[in-house]
């Protein structure tokens, strides 16, 4: 017996022991794609590789790529190669002009006039302006449902279109048409295109840099299949060559990108990696160039590799990890919710307990133990970078002995004995997403320092949204990463009263005025300051505990050159930039 | 037999109603749906969504139109692939996994048999307890572990086979092992106890007793006899390799529908979910016939009225 | 009381009703070593079961932080300093937790199976006794369970219910333990079926019926007792399959609510740090292995000494 028992422990060890044996990615022979070798020259490279070739990871299907209805990250990821709109981002977050060459804003700043330059899609027809206009009424069309049509917002017209979409019954295809036709958008010809807005919302501009309002032609969109590999019509650096579903993604450039900047390389391969683990095993058998994010799991381990370590990088993102305290308002945020009628049951809606509860984390260590050391401590919402920032606002710094005395007001307020005597706390999250540390990490720090129970409630993905939504949790894990570097995106929706994705039921009257004011505001430096303001009231009310602004972790082949980084690359270091992007002779 | 066969093949339709019915209304029940998202879509833009894929009407209403496509052939459209329907999906995907999984059980037969007799004729001497221990460690060995060992080892250390993929037949070899380990180990053990239990047998008693050699005791006898109950199990093997593969699929990332058995639960992709439903639902009880029928022909003893 | 009677040298000891049964069972079974093995080492997981929490050296959710950053952010290697098995990146002692996660594998062996007999003994003993159209009926029944995939079910019923009392009970496994049980239970059902079927023909049930003996009693008193030597076969084999099941769900997000830890969702978090914490998925691995040869080798060994073809031999 024990004869057998050994035999099935050492195999057991001899299979790990290889494992441990040296993780170095000590140049294996490369099995998969030709023309990359393992091995990185040693003096630096000179010129450029005869094969311009690359292969990033991408961590799952893209669940469309028509630009419209688009959302998802990974749809994301493929569409800034695929598509330019009139203006877009540059590596320093400024909105600068694309497909348009030229911009004028109204004195009243309510009229956008954009003129196109001579530009080509992929497939030879001019880009002309008809093709915005049809492409911004198809974002606000109620038909399409599109995630993201609430941006079109500001544009004359498309309040009523919004509207329309959850109408009950259903307007007819009539009724549809007539509230397009006066959605403020007009092509006076074909290289000039002109938006009109309700209001003078100063971040509307940042907003045109989104994937939604690039040119489409009707005649392509409305085609079967369209967005199958076949018949995709481009207007980005980038074609659309080959979509195997579940498989990969391959893009070949565009001949007839009309950009500054032609693209380098002749092929971009994105193969589907749906596990990280296996996106890492990949990386260091030489299969794939860029992974990202990297597991922060696997962190540590791969900072130390003598090989891999020099291929990490680690840049700041226009993110968040938040956790959201519930502050005890309904949906329209006029009202308390149902279950927090008594504030004893809801002991985060007292403003000392949050208080507390935020003074009590120590968030250099929370991220060092749960996030790898990889981030910046935030003790605000809006990220470094954006007007708005606040980097001396912290009223509610780590510090125990303060939270012991913030508590001791709430649990007096509360009418409760201490903090012990509180029912344990309702702390969601979903599962599957890594979060369990970070849970975990938070929980025991609030026992420790209180003796305060929660119950760690880890839910399905679906259902940890609805709950959240309902404001069944006490605390509730969140994230946010922006959607266009403007302070309005990080704020507006989030923390106003009712906002859609306010997901810590907080309303403060002044915080919604003041944010209307700052959209309206045309003094950028006024504008920052008011932002500042509303954030001020924000934070200092406790609104939610801010944890870290999070690095994206990623592993580069050091052949890889030319990449043109920003905060908001979610796939790949350099995604927004594709065309700059080159390969290194190696 | 024929009449056995045909009244066999007949109740898999009930079968397959009744589970249509229970999986359709539990799908429903759980809260949470296609359009949930991090970021919040509008409620206008569910509702109109909502509206589009049928989902404001009431649940029975839903089931019929869903039902009415079915025995047509038409899977619907899915929810989370807003451009794809199921049936291009499911296309597009099963020849993938229906290949990993008969290759799988191919490399379990042949290797589990004979590692199942190697161990009962060396019953209680090392072959049975090398045997044992491999089976052992095969089944208490999580797929996931098994599979993440075998890409560490042999990709990335040793160079030998790619990490992920389906593009040629080097890409077989890791995602076949993975996906046969678990089965490999209960046909070896099933088969080493039912060989055991054979050579205990009366007649083959009286066949050693009749002075029979050894080894044509083994052959004729013991095998033939000895496949019987692991037949039995060979059904339930197919089943889970078939779809129990989502694990490999997804870690060997294999664009078969396996990996979507899985992801329509989380996505709420209901027409999806329903395709990987009906299609386990199906090969299950479809299989289960195969192995009563094979069972009859293995078996001279039994005979079906 | 026993007649003492030598044939061929060896004392046979008259039967008498069940006690006979049992008592040479359990002598087969002294004498399989295996079997043996199989047996230490389910007390020994009852033991962990029962006392774990009173003989980990530290609380199950207690993170030793300061240890873990000490070490650069990793967790620590077994053999470190008050950390026999190691600890995860929050600094959880890793033989603490898997004493933690061996009471849940108890419950599993537990839980599942009393389920799967509670539903599959019933449905069996009718399909068997009675024959003909509710044997057809409950078999087709059996037939849905059986091609109902079981992942799905079981993913809709935690999450389904999971907000429910049912939903929080032993930190949302109890759920997860039903639906895996009811998963399950179609192979007891058709085992008690063969045994119903093939007892009820006896001559001792014809004996029985005869008399006068009611039909309730007869399955009762006479045929579930003499039957239940592959039942308990069944169940004490069927536990292995539920502990792995449990682990699988583990990796897929299905289980046990942190900060509570099985030893399914230590693989499951465990593997993620395999390259270069690889003791995180070793000695759960280890642990799994053992309650699955301790169930096996019991099972294995109890089939052999409940086996009636095998009396008399050594």
């Amino acid at each position: 017996m024990s004869q057998k028992r050994l035999l099935a422990l050492v195999g057991a060890l001899a299979i790990v022991a290889s494992a441990c044996g040296g993780t170095t990615a000590s140049a294996p022979p490369s099995s998969g794609e030709p023309g990359t070798s393992a091995s990185a020259s040693a003096e630096p490279s000179t010129g450029l590789a005869a094969e311009q070739t690359v292969r990033i990871a991408l961590p799952g299907e893209p669940p469309t790529l028509d630009p419209s209805p688009a959302q998802d990250a990974n749809s994301l990821a493929v569409l800034r190669a695929l598509h330019r709109p009139l203006v877009y981002i540059n590596e320093k977050l400024e909105v600068v002009d694309a497909l348009a060459e030229s911009h004028e804003i109204s004195s009243d700043a309510k009229t956008l006039t954009f003129h196109l330059r001579d530009a080509k899609y992929s497939n030879g027809d001019p880009i002309v302006a008809q093709d915005l206009v049809y492409s911004w009424k198809r974002l606000a069309d109620p038909r399409t449902a599109a995630p993201y049509s609430y941006v079109i917002a500001e544009v004359e017209g498309a309040e009523d279109l919004l509207a329309m979409a959850g109408a009950d019954p259903a307007p007819s295809d009539a009724d549809v048409e007539a509230a397009l036709d006066k959605l403020g958008v007009s092509a006076p010809d074909d290289k000039t295109f002109v938006v009109k807005l309700a209001t003078p919302a100063t971040y509307f501009l940042g907003a045109m840099t989104l994937w939604v309002f690039v040119p489409l032609q009707e005649k392509w969109v409305t085609s079967p299949d369209a967005f199958e590999a076949a018949n995709y019509v481009s207007s980005g650096p980038f074609m659309l060559d080959t979509w195997d579903h579940n498989s990969q993604i391959i893009l070949k450039p565009n001949p007839n990108w009309y950009g500054d900047v032609k693209p380098t390389l002749t092929e971009i391969t994105m193969p589907i990696y749906a596990e990280p683990a296996a996106a890492q095993a990949a990386y260091e058998a030489d299969e794939v160039d860029i992974i990202m994010p990297v597991a922060s799991e696997d962190v540590p381990r791969v900072k130390d590799d003598p090989v891999m370590g020099a291929e990490f990088v680690s840049d700041p993102q226009l993110s968040i990890t938040y956790y959201n305290y519930n502050n005890g308002n309904d949906a329209t945020g006029k009202k308390k919710l149902a279950r927090c009628e008594d504030a004893k049951a809801c002991p985060t809606t007292n403003k000392n307990f949050r208080i507390a509860l935020s003074q009590a984390i120590d968030k250099q260590a929370f991220i060092n133990a749960t996030f790898a050391g990889l981030g910046q401590v935030a003790n605000s919402f809006v990220m470094p970078g954006l007007p708005g920032y606040d980097e001396s606002l912290n009223p509610y710094p780590f510090d125990l002995t303060a939270a012991k005395a913030s508590m001791d007001k709430a649990v007096q307020e509360l009418g409760y004995a201490s903090a012990a005597d509180i029912p344990p706390l309702k702390f969601g999250f979903n599962t599957g997403g890594g979060h369990e540390p970070r849970v975990a990490f938070l929980a025991e720090a609030w026992r420790q320092a209180f003796g305060l129970q929660t119950d760690q409630i880890g839910s399905e993905f679906s259902v940890f949204l609805t709950q959240r939504t309902a404001g069944e949790y006490d605390i509730s894990r969140n994230g946010w990463g922006a959607d266009y570097p403007h302070t309005n995106n990080q704020l507006a929706g989030l923390f106003t009263c009712g906002g859609g994705n306010n997901d810590q039921q907080w309303c403060n009257e002044e915080f919604d005025s003041l944010i209307d004011q700052a959209a309206a505001e045309q003094d950028l430096t006024k504008q920052a300051d008011l932002y500042k303001q509303a954030q001020k009231i924000m934070v200092e009310d406790a609104a939610s505990l801010f944890l870290l602004w999070p690095e994206r972790p990623a592993l580069v082949k050091p052949y890889v050159t030319g990449l043109t980084k920003t905060p908001m690359d979610s796939t790949s270091p350099g995604e927004h930039f594709y065309e700059t992007m080159q390969i290194a002779e190696h | 037999m024929l009449t056995y066969l045909s009244r066999r093949i007949f109740w898999i339709i009930p079968v397959l109603f009744t589970v249509s019915i229970i999986t359709f209304g539990l799908m429903h029940a759980v809260p949470g749906g296609p359009w949930d998202s991090e970021k919040r879509l509008p409620a206008a833009v569910q509702a109109r969504l909502n509206a589009e894929y049928g989902l404001d009407k009431p649940i029975h209403e839903q089931y019929v139109s869903w039902l009415g496509g079915f025995v047509q052939g038409d899977l619907g459209p899915s929810y989370r692939f807003r451009d794809r329907r199921v049936n291009d999906i499911v296309a597009d995907g099963l020849p993938t996994t229906v290949q990993l999984g008969v290759m799988a059980f191919i490399l379990a037969v042949l290797v589990g048999i004979p590692l199942g007799i190697f161990a009962a004729l060396g019953h209680n001497r090392w072959p049975d307890y090398l045997s044992t221990s491999l089976s052992i460690v095969g089944i208490a060995t999580p797929s996931f572990v098994l599979a993440i060992l075998l890409i560490v080892v042999f990709s990335v250390q040793f160079g030998l086979f790619p990490t992920g993929g389906w593009k040629g037949p080097q890409y077989w070899v890791l995602p076949t092992i993975a996906l046969a380990g678990f089965p490999i180990a209960v046909i070896a053990r099933y088969t080493r106890a039912s060989m055991l239990e054979v050579t205990r047998k009366d007649y083959i008693r009286t066949a050693h007793s009749k002075g029979l050699r050894n080894q044509s005791v083994v052959s004729r006898h013991m095998i033939r006899n000895a496949l019987i109950p692991v037949v039995t199990i060979l059904g339930p093997t197919l089943a889970f390799l078939v779809t129990g593969s989502f694990i490999i699929e997804r870690i060997f990332s294999i664009p078969g529908v396996g990996q979507f058995y899985l992801n329509s639960i989380t996505t709420r992709d209901y027409s999806l979910l329903m395709a990987m439903t009906m299609l386990y639902a199906f090969s299950v009880a479809f299989l289960n016939v195969v192995v009563d029928v094979l069972y009859a022909y293995i078996d001279p003893r039994i005979r079906y009225s | 009381m026993a007649t003492q009677v030598a044939v061929q040298g060896r004392p046979i000891e008259a039967r008498r009703g069940g006690a006979g049964l049992w008592s040479d069972a359990w002598s087969r079974l002294r004498k399989n070593r295996l079997a043996l093995l199989g047996l230490v080492l389910v007390f020994l997981l009852l033991f962990a079961g029962i006392l774990g929490p009173i003989l980990a050296p530290w609380p199950y959710q207690v993170q030793d932080l300061p240890a873990v950053f000490a070490n650069g952010n990793r967790p620590l290697h077994p053999g470190a300093p008050n950390h026999l098995l190691g600890t995860d990146n929050l600094g959880r002692d890793l033989f603490s937790r898997l004493l933690d996660g061996a009471r849940i594998s108890v419950s599993v062996a537990f839980v599942v199976q009393f389920v799967i007999l509670l539903i599959g003994v019933p449905i069996g003993a009718l399909a068997g006794w009675f024959g003909g159209r509710l044997d057809n009926l409950l078999m087709r029944f059996t037939d849905v369970i059986y091609a109902f995939p079981d992942l799905l079910f079981i993913i809709l019923l935690s999450v389904a219910f999971r907000e429910t009392v049912f939903g929080q009970a032993l930190d949302g496994l109890f759920l997860v333990f039903v639906a895996i049980g009811i998963t399950s239970w179609v192979t007891v059902a058709r085992l008690v079926r063969g045994q119903m079927l093939s007892l009820k023909e006896t001559e001792f049930v014809e004996a029985a019926r005869a008399i006068g003996v009611s039909d309730r009693k007869i399955v009762t008193k006479h045929l579930l007792p003499n039957g239940i030597g592959p039942i308990i076969v069944a169940v004490t084999l069927g536990i292995p399959g539920a502990i792995l099941a449990e682990a699988t769900l583990a990796y897929i997000g299905v289980g046990v609510q942190p900060p509570r830890a099985s030893w399914g969702s230590l693989i499951a978090e465990g593997q993620k740090y395999i390259r270069s914490e690889p003791h995180l998925v070793l000695f759960p691995a280890i642990f799994i292995a053992l309650a699955l040869i301790g169930f096996t080798f019991l099972g294995d060994g109890l089939r052999d000494a409940l086996d009636p073809k095998l009396k008399g031999k050594q």
